[in-house]
């Protein structure tokens, strides 16, 4: 579970969130003007906003399909 | 003849009594001293008599003669004793001789030192204690920070060790049920938030339209995949400019819309309407075409605010 619980298939794989997770996490890191908060780890912060906005996404995919 | 021998008895007695000493203490220690002398000539003519069972026999006689040390031993056993007894001595020594108001203010003194000392000793032990209690406290603060900053939540090793294999198992269960309420708590409130979002964006904004709707999941999903949040209104805005439906732009427009249809409806009635002629030129058609012409149309929909 690299990005957690709801990011990951049954198998250990990464279901379509965690892909999502995964690209943007990527593109995040190449950003020079992203710079996370003192003492915490670049990585860790952008898996901590990608994980946010795309969940959140998901959430409102969800609501407006209903 | 009874006189002579009594004469004899008489000096007989006077001979003993000059002999004998006049303390008969003396006559023991004689005695002593001649069964000694007795003894060694004793032990003297076995060493000749008997040659190699010498050591043993000397062993027998003497059994501490072999060991040195138990004689050492022994010998410091009585210099420690004979040291103590001089103390006694002297501390017996100490007090001879004295009046008993002096002893007294001797005894006074020296309760008041031993005292002063208990409470030296007291104060030493009690600063010691608070500096090894500070130090302690100051070693659990950094290891639980480092702890806490490396391993946030996790006991100390000495926690770990305290517990038995049910308080661990608790504690396991316990992290658990604090994680999962945590996630869904955040999910709740992210559900909340969306919810209110959209139901405030669906007042002004058409989201049961399904191109509509369509249109601004890809701007909030292409916002998420670069790891940034767009609102929901935000989003129906870039939509709406896209689409030129924005609602203020739109009311504007259609005042403008309506002043240039007021303009050409006046132009028409005025003696520009309907051709006279029904093969008539394309003349009539530019005149309005300029009329409404104007200032031009931004509608992608056309110049009459369709």
């Amino acid at each position: 579970m690299p990005y957690g619980p709801e990011t990951t298939n049954k198998d250990g794989t990464l279901n379509e969130v965690g892909q999502k997770v995964e690209r943007c996490v990527a593109q995040v890191m190449k950003d020079p003007n992203f710079k996370p908060k003192t003492g915490q780890d670049k990585k860790e912060a952008a898996i901590a906003v990608c994980k946010a906005s795309i969940i959140r996404a998901e959430e409102v995919n969800k609501q407006l399909q209903k | 003849m009874e006189d002579d021998k009594l004469k004899d008895k008489e000096q007989e007695e006077l001979r003993a009594l000059l002999d004998t000493p006049d303390e008969g203490t003396f006559s023991d220690e004689d005695d002593q001293d001649n069964k000694g002398d007795q003894d060694e000539d004793k032990s003297s003519s076995e060493y000749d008599d008997t040659g190699d069972d010498t050591s043993s026999k000397n062993t027998k006689n003497n059994p501490e003669a072999g060991n040195g040390s138990e004689d050492n031993k022994d010998k410091a056993k009585s210099d420690t004793a004979s040291g103590e007894e001089d103390e006694d001595k002297d501390n017996k020594d100490r007090w001879h001789g004295k009046s008993r108001e002096e002893v007294i203010k001797a005894y006074e003194s020296l309760e008041a030192r031993i005292i002063a000392l208990e409470n030296k000793a007291d104060s030493e032990n009690k600063t010691d204690k608070d500096d090894t209690a500070t130090d302690e406290k100051a070693d659990e603060k950094t290891e639980s920070d480092e702890n806490e900053d490396n391993n946030p939540g996790i006991p100390s090793a000495d926690e770990l060790q305290k517990m038995t294999p049910t308080d661990f198992a608790k504690w396991v269960l316990g992290r658990i049920d604090e994680g999962v309420k945590r996630t869904i708590e955040t999910q709740e409130k992210i559900r909340d938030a969306v919810h209110q979002e959209i139901s405030d964006a669906r007042k002004e904004h058409p989201l049961q339209d399904p191109d509509y709707r369509k249109m601004v999941l890809a701007i909030i999903d292409s916002a998420s995949a670069k790891g940034t949040t767009i609102p929901l209104k935000d989003a129906c805005s870039q939509v709406d400019s896209f689409l030129g439906k924005h609602k203020g732009q739109s009311e504007n427009l259609s005042d403008e819309e309506k002043s240039r249809l007021k303009k050409a409806k006046a132009q028409v009635e005025s003696g520009a309407g309907a051709p006279t002629q029904p093969d008539g030129s394309d003349a009539e058609t530019k005149r309005i075409q300029k009329a409404l012409a104007g200032s031009g149309s931004k509608s992608p929909l056309g110049g009459l605010g369709i």
